[in-house]
Protein backbone atom coordinates (compact mmCIF):
# COMPACT_ATOMS: atom_id res chain seq x y z
CA UNK A 1 0.00 0.00 0.00
CA UNK A 2 3.07 2.15 0.27
CA UNK A 3 3.79 2.19 -2.96
CA UNK A 4 0.06 3.09 -4.03
CA UNK A 5 0.32 6.01 -1.33
CA UNK A 6 2.96 7.36 -3.17
CA UNK A 7 0.89 7.67 -6.50
CA UNK A 8 0.06 11.31 -7.34
CA UNK A 9 -3.52 11.69 -5.01
CA UNK A 10 -5.10 13.71 -7.90
CA UNK A 11 -4.17 11.30 -10.63
CA UNK A 12 -5.93 8.36 -8.75
CA UNK A 13 -9.27 11.16 -8.27
CA UNK A 14 -9.01 11.52 -11.85
CA UNK A 15 -9.03 8.37 -12.61
CA UNK A 16 -12.26 7.72 -10.18
CA UNK A 17 -13.62 10.45 -11.80
CA UNK A 18 -13.82 8.84 -15.31
CA UNK A 19 -14.81 5.37 -13.80
CA UNK A 20 -17.82 6.60 -11.82
CA UNK A 21 -18.98 9.59 -14.61
CA UNK A 22 -17.96 8.34 -18.10
CA UNK A 23 -18.69 4.49 -17.08
CA UNK A 24 -21.31 4.31 -14.71
CA UNK A 25 -24.68 6.21 -13.76
CA UNK A 26 -28.00 6.09 -15.68
CA UNK A 27 -27.77 5.81 -19.19
CA UNK A 28 -30.82 5.84 -21.22
CA UNK A 29 -31.66 3.29 -24.02
CA UNK A 30 -34.37 2.43 -26.29
CA UNK A 31 -35.37 3.79 -29.71
CA UNK A 32 -36.84 7.09 -28.31
CA UNK A 33 -33.29 8.50 -27.61
CA UNK A 34 -31.31 7.39 -30.45
CA UNK A 35 -33.05 9.25 -33.74
CA UNK A 36 -31.18 11.94 -34.90
CA UNK A 37 -31.92 12.13 -38.93
CA UNK A 38 -32.14 8.63 -39.44
CA UNK A 39 -28.59 7.94 -37.03
CA UNK A 40 -28.08 6.42 -33.89
CA UNK A 41 -27.66 9.22 -31.36
CA UNK A 42 -26.54 6.72 -28.92
CA UNK A 43 -23.89 5.59 -31.47
CA UNK A 44 -23.45 9.03 -31.73
CA UNK A 45 -22.94 9.93 -28.34
CA UNK A 46 -20.95 7.26 -27.36
CA UNK A 47 -18.25 7.80 -30.66
CA UNK A 48 -18.28 11.34 -28.54
CA UNK A 49 -17.40 10.11 -25.36
CA UNK A 50 -15.14 7.36 -26.39
CA UNK A 51 -13.18 9.45 -28.68
CA UNK A 52 -13.05 12.16 -25.42
CA UNK A 53 -11.64 8.74 -23.33
CA UNK A 54 -9.21 8.14 -26.11
CA UNK A 55 -8.05 11.45 -25.56
CA UNK A 56 -7.66 11.48 -22.27
CA UNK A 57 -6.07 7.58 -22.04
CA UNK A 58 -3.75 9.61 -24.70
CA UNK A 59 -3.12 12.97 -22.20
CA UNK A 60 -2.94 11.33 -18.57
CA UNK A 61 -3.22 7.28 -18.71
CA UNK A 62 0.04 6.52 -20.39
CA UNK A 63 1.66 8.31 -17.41
CA UNK A 64 -0.80 6.65 -14.58
CA UNK A 65 -0.55 3.45 -16.43
CA UNK A 66 3.31 3.69 -16.05
CA UNK A 67 3.74 4.95 -12.36
CA UNK A 68 1.18 1.94 -11.32
CA UNK A 69 3.13 -0.46 -13.27
CA UNK A 70 6.23 0.54 -11.37
CA UNK A 71 5.26 0.98 -8.38
CA UNK A 72 2.86 -2.81 -8.44
CA UNK B 1 -30.79 25.52 -26.29
CA UNK B 2 -30.66 22.00 -25.22
CA UNK B 3 -31.30 20.50 -21.57
CA UNK B 4 -28.31 18.63 -20.42
CA UNK B 5 -29.26 15.94 -17.57
CA UNK B 6 -27.45 15.90 -14.62
CA UNK B 7 -29.08 13.41 -12.65
CA UNK B 8 -32.91 12.43 -10.66
CA UNK B 9 -33.93 12.85 -7.39
CA UNK B 10 -37.05 14.44 -5.62
CA UNK B 11 -38.47 18.02 -6.57
CA UNK B 12 -38.05 18.14 -2.44
CA UNK B 13 -35.04 17.62 -1.87
CA UNK B 14 -33.59 19.87 -4.34
CA UNK B 15 -35.66 22.96 -4.06
CA UNK B 16 -33.58 24.89 -1.85
CA UNK B 17 -30.12 23.32 -3.38
CA UNK B 18 -27.51 26.27 -4.11
CA UNK B 19 -25.75 25.35 -7.26
CA UNK B 20 -22.19 25.14 -8.35
CA UNK B 21 -21.72 26.34 -12.13
CA UNK B 22 -22.57 23.46 -14.40
CA UNK B 23 -20.94 22.30 -17.57
CA UNK B 24 -19.62 24.82 -19.59
CA UNK B 25 -20.62 27.26 -16.80
CA UNK B 26 -24.32 27.47 -17.53
CA UNK B 27 -26.72 27.82 -14.78
CA UNK B 28 -27.90 25.04 -12.79
CA UNK B 29 -31.91 24.64 -12.84
CA UNK B 30 -34.98 21.69 -12.66
CA UNK B 31 -37.34 20.17 -14.40
CA UNK B 32 -40.17 19.31 -11.81
CA UNK B 33 -42.95 16.67 -12.81
CA UNK B 34 -44.78 13.99 -10.43
CA UNK B 35 -42.63 15.20 -7.55
CA UNK B 36 -39.58 14.10 -9.34
CA UNK B 37 -37.16 16.63 -10.96
CA UNK B 38 -34.41 16.10 -13.19
CA UNK B 39 -31.75 18.63 -12.53
CA UNK B 40 -30.22 20.04 -15.81
CA UNK B 41 -28.32 22.76 -17.75
CA UNK B 42 -29.03 24.03 -21.06
CA UNK B 43 -26.40 24.54 -23.11
CA UNK B 44 -25.86 24.19 -27.29
CA UNK B 45 -23.76 21.48 -27.51
CA UNK B 46 -21.46 18.89 -25.59
CA UNK B 47 -18.11 19.97 -25.32
CA UNK B 48 -15.47 17.44 -27.50
CA UNK B 49 -13.77 16.56 -26.65
CA UNK B 50 -14.64 16.00 -23.30
CA UNK B 51 -12.14 17.47 -20.26
CA UNK B 52 -11.58 16.92 -16.95
CA UNK B 53 -13.59 19.87 -15.88
CA UNK B 54 -16.26 19.09 -17.75
CA UNK B 55 -16.31 15.64 -16.03
CA UNK B 56 -16.06 17.51 -12.74
CA UNK B 57 -18.54 19.93 -13.06
CA UNK B 58 -20.92 16.68 -14.10
CA UNK B 59 -19.94 14.92 -10.61
CA UNK B 60 -20.11 18.51 -8.89
CA UNK B 61 -23.80 18.81 -9.51
CA UNK B 62 -24.45 15.39 -8.41
CA UNK B 63 -22.48 15.92 -5.44
CA UNK B 64 -24.57 18.91 -4.34
CA UNK B 65 -27.73 16.76 -5.22
CA UNK B 66 -26.67 13.65 -3.06
CA UNK B 67 -26.16 16.65 -0.34
CA UNK B 68 -29.92 16.87 -0.75
CA UNK B 69 -30.64 13.75 0.28
CA UNK B 70 -30.97 11.28 -2.65
CA UNK B 71 -29.37 11.36 -6.02
CA UNK B 72 -30.02 9.13 -9.00
CA UNK B 73 -26.85 10.30 -11.11
CA UNK B 74 -26.89 9.83 -15.17
CA UNK B 75 -23.66 9.29 -17.46
CA UNK B 76 -22.27 12.17 -18.51
CA UNK B 77 -23.65 12.91 -21.77
CA UNK B 78 -27.78 12.93 -21.91
CA UNK B 79 -28.91 15.77 -23.35
CA UNK B 80 -32.68 15.98 -24.55
CA UNK B 81 -34.53 18.73 -26.59
CA UNK B 82 -36.92 20.22 -24.72
CA UNK B 83 -38.44 21.07 -21.24
CA UNK B 84 -41.29 18.61 -22.35
CA UNK B 85 -39.18 15.82 -23.48
CA UNK B 86 -37.26 16.13 -19.70
CA UNK B 87 -41.27 16.10 -18.80
CA UNK B 88 -41.57 12.86 -20.61
CA UNK B 89 -38.48 11.23 -19.19
CA UNK B 90 -39.96 11.36 -15.70
CA UNK B 91 -43.32 10.26 -16.99
CA UNK B 92 -42.60 7.05 -18.73
CA UNK B 93 -39.81 5.64 -16.74
CA UNK B 94 -41.61 6.77 -13.18
CA UNK B 95 -41.75 3.71 -11.66
CA UNK B 96 -38.31 2.71 -12.37
CA UNK B 97 -36.73 6.73 -11.14
CA UNK B 98 -39.59 5.73 -7.81
CA UNK B 99 -37.79 2.59 -7.07
CA UNK B 100 -34.34 3.69 -7.73
CA UNK B 101 -34.79 6.57 -5.50
CA UNK B 102 -35.72 3.83 -2.87
CA UNK B 103 -33.07 2.12 -3.48
CA UNK B 104 -30.75 4.86 -2.89
CA UNK B 105 -32.23 6.92 -0.80
CA UNK B 106 -29.65 8.02 1.92
CA UNK B 107 -26.50 6.11 0.40
CA UNK B 108 -23.26 7.06 -0.57
CA UNK B 109 -21.36 4.47 -2.96
CA UNK B 110 -17.76 3.10 -1.44
CA UNK B 111 -15.32 2.39 -4.23
CA UNK B 112 -12.41 0.07 -3.54
CA UNK B 113 -9.44 -1.26 -6.65
CA UNK B 114 -7.41 -3.37 -6.33
CA UNK B 115 -4.62 -5.11 -8.07
CA UNK B 116 -3.82 -9.12 -7.14
CA UNK B 117 -0.22 -10.64 -7.12
CA UNK B 118 1.21 -11.64 -10.30
CA UNK B 119 1.94 -14.73 -8.59
CA UNK B 120 -2.10 -15.70 -8.85
CA UNK B 121 -1.69 -15.82 -12.90
CA UNK B 122 1.76 -17.16 -12.41
CA UNK B 123 0.70 -20.36 -10.31
CA UNK B 124 -1.33 -21.88 -12.72
CA UNK B 125 0.71 -21.85 -16.06
CA UNK B 126 4.06 -22.66 -14.08
CA UNK B 127 2.60 -26.01 -13.86
CA UNK B 128 1.56 -26.39 -17.01
CA UNK B 129 4.34 -29.21 -18.73
CA UNK B 130 5.35 -28.41 -22.15
CA UNK B 131 4.14 -30.62 -24.43
CA UNK B 132 5.11 -31.15 -28.03
CA UNK B 133 3.50 -29.79 -31.19
CA UNK B 134 3.01 -25.87 -31.28
CA UNK B 135 -0.76 -26.13 -31.76
CA UNK B 136 -1.31 -28.69 -28.98
CA UNK B 137 0.99 -26.19 -26.59
CA UNK B 138 -1.03 -23.37 -27.60
CA UNK B 139 -4.63 -24.51 -26.95
CA UNK B 140 -2.98 -25.97 -23.42
CA UNK B 141 -1.80 -22.48 -22.41
CA UNK B 142 -4.46 -20.71 -23.40
CA UNK B 143 -7.01 -23.72 -21.39
CA UNK B 144 -4.14 -22.68 -18.70
CA UNK B 145 -5.15 -19.11 -19.19
CA UNK B 146 -8.81 -19.05 -19.10
CA UNK B 147 -8.56 -21.38 -15.59
CA UNK B 148 -6.38 -18.63 -14.32
CA UNK B 149 -8.52 -15.96 -14.99
CA UNK B 150 -11.50 -18.51 -13.35
CA UNK B 151 -9.64 -18.32 -10.25
CA UNK B 152 -8.91 -14.63 -10.29
CA UNK B 153 -12.46 -13.82 -10.77
CA UNK B 154 -13.37 -16.41 -8.18
CA UNK B 155 -10.92 -15.31 -5.76
CA UNK B 156 -12.21 -11.09 -6.36
CA UNK B 157 -15.67 -12.73 -5.77
CA UNK B 158 -14.51 -14.27 -2.37
CA UNK B 159 -12.92 -11.01 -1.21
CA UNK B 160 -15.82 -8.71 -2.15
CA UNK B 161 -18.20 -11.10 -0.10
CA UNK B 162 -15.64 -10.80 3.32
CA UNK B 163 -15.74 -6.91 2.65
CA UNK B 164 -19.82 -7.46 2.91
CA UNK B 165 -19.95 -9.47 5.49
CA UNK B 166 -17.35 -7.21 7.93
CA UNK B 167 -19.72 -4.56 6.99
CA UNK B 168 -23.01 -6.64 7.37
CA UNK B 169 -24.47 -5.58 4.11
CA UNK B 170 -27.23 -6.80 1.86
CA UNK B 171 -26.09 -9.10 -1.23
CA UNK B 172 -27.41 -6.16 -3.54
CA UNK B 173 -25.35 -3.61 -2.28
CA UNK B 174 -22.51 -5.07 -3.75
CA UNK B 175 -20.85 -4.83 -6.83
CA UNK B 176 -17.35 -6.75 -7.89
CA UNK B 177 -15.86 -5.76 -11.24
CA UNK B 178 -12.79 -8.18 -12.24
CA UNK B 179 -10.81 -7.89 -15.32
CA UNK B 180 -7.63 -10.28 -15.20
CA UNK B 181 -5.70 -9.11 -11.76
CA UNK B 182 -7.78 -5.47 -11.48
CA UNK B 183 -10.63 -5.86 -9.11
CA UNK B 184 -13.28 -3.14 -8.68
CA UNK B 185 -15.36 -3.61 -5.98
CA UNK B 186 -18.38 -0.91 -5.19
CA UNK B 187 -20.30 -0.68 -1.99
CA UNK B 188 -23.42 0.93 -1.44
CA UNK B 189 -23.34 2.11 2.30
CA UNK B 190 -25.75 4.21 4.38
CA UNK B 191 -24.36 7.97 4.68
CA UNK B 192 -23.91 8.40 8.09
CA UNK B 193 -21.62 5.20 8.72
CA UNK B 194 -19.58 6.06 5.22
CA UNK B 195 -16.80 7.82 7.09
CA UNK B 196 -16.99 4.51 9.37
CA UNK B 197 -17.11 2.44 6.78
CA UNK B 198 -14.21 4.32 5.27
CA UNK B 199 -11.89 3.84 8.15
CA UNK B 200 -12.86 0.30 8.44
CA UNK B 201 -12.00 -1.01 5.08
CA UNK B 202 -8.87 1.17 4.88
CA UNK B 203 -7.53 -0.82 7.52
CA UNK B 204 -9.16 -4.66 6.13
CA UNK B 205 -7.51 -3.98 2.79
CA UNK B 206 -3.74 -4.19 4.85
CA UNK B 207 -4.51 -7.82 5.36
CA UNK B 208 -5.72 -8.30 1.63
CA UNK B 209 -2.75 -9.67 -1.06
CA UNK B 210 -1.70 -7.19 -3.58
CA UNK B 211 -2.53 -3.62 -3.62
CA UNK B 212 -5.87 -2.00 -2.83
CA UNK B 213 -7.04 1.51 -2.20
CA UNK B 214 -10.14 2.58 -1.19
CA UNK B 215 -12.48 5.57 -2.45
CA UNK B 216 -14.11 8.51 -1.07
CA UNK B 217 -17.52 8.03 -1.00
CA UNK B 218 -19.31 9.14 -4.35
CA UNK B 219 -22.88 9.38 -5.48
CA UNK B 220 -24.07 5.89 -6.32
CA UNK B 221 -23.22 5.88 -9.62
CA UNK B 222 -22.91 1.99 -10.13
CA UNK B 223 -26.27 1.08 -8.34
CA UNK B 224 -28.90 2.53 -10.24
CA UNK B 225 -28.46 0.48 -13.49
CA UNK B 226 -30.90 1.50 -17.11
CA UNK B 227 -34.54 2.47 -17.44
CA UNK B 228 -36.67 0.61 -19.01
CA UNK B 229 -39.09 2.17 -21.10
CA UNK B 230 -41.43 3.96 -24.51
CA UNK B 231 -42.42 6.57 -25.58
CA UNK B 232 -40.37 9.00 -28.09
CA UNK B 233 -38.38 11.54 -26.58
CA UNK B 234 -36.42 13.74 -29.20
CA UNK B 235 -32.63 13.90 -28.67
CA UNK B 236 -30.31 17.68 -28.82
CA UNK B 237 -32.10 19.38 -32.35
CA UNK B 238 -30.35 18.79 -35.80
CA UNK B 239 -29.73 22.63 -35.78
CA UNK B 240 -27.31 22.15 -33.18
CA UNK B 241 -24.44 19.77 -34.71
CA UNK B 242 -21.77 18.09 -32.29
CA UNK B 243 -18.53 20.45 -32.23
CA UNK B 244 -16.25 19.37 -34.06
CA UNK B 245 -13.47 16.78 -32.07
CA UNK B 246 -10.49 18.74 -30.63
Amino acid sequence: MKELDELDQVDLSLLDLVDHVLNKGVVLTGEATISLAGVDLIYLGLNVVLASVSTIERVVGERIKGDFERKV
Amino acid sequence: MNFYIYSLSEAIAVAASVWPAGLLDAPVETVEHAGLSLIVSRIERLPTPVRWVDLQAHDAVNRTVLDGGVCVPLRYGTMLATRQDCVELIEQRIDYWRETIERVRGHVEISIKGLLPAQAEATVTERVPVVAGPGAAYLQRRRADLEAQERLVERSKHLAEEIRHELGLPSDAVIVDSRGRLIDVALLIRREFSSEGVARLRTRIETLPGRWRVGAPWPPYSFVGAPTGSGQLRPATEEHKWGEPG
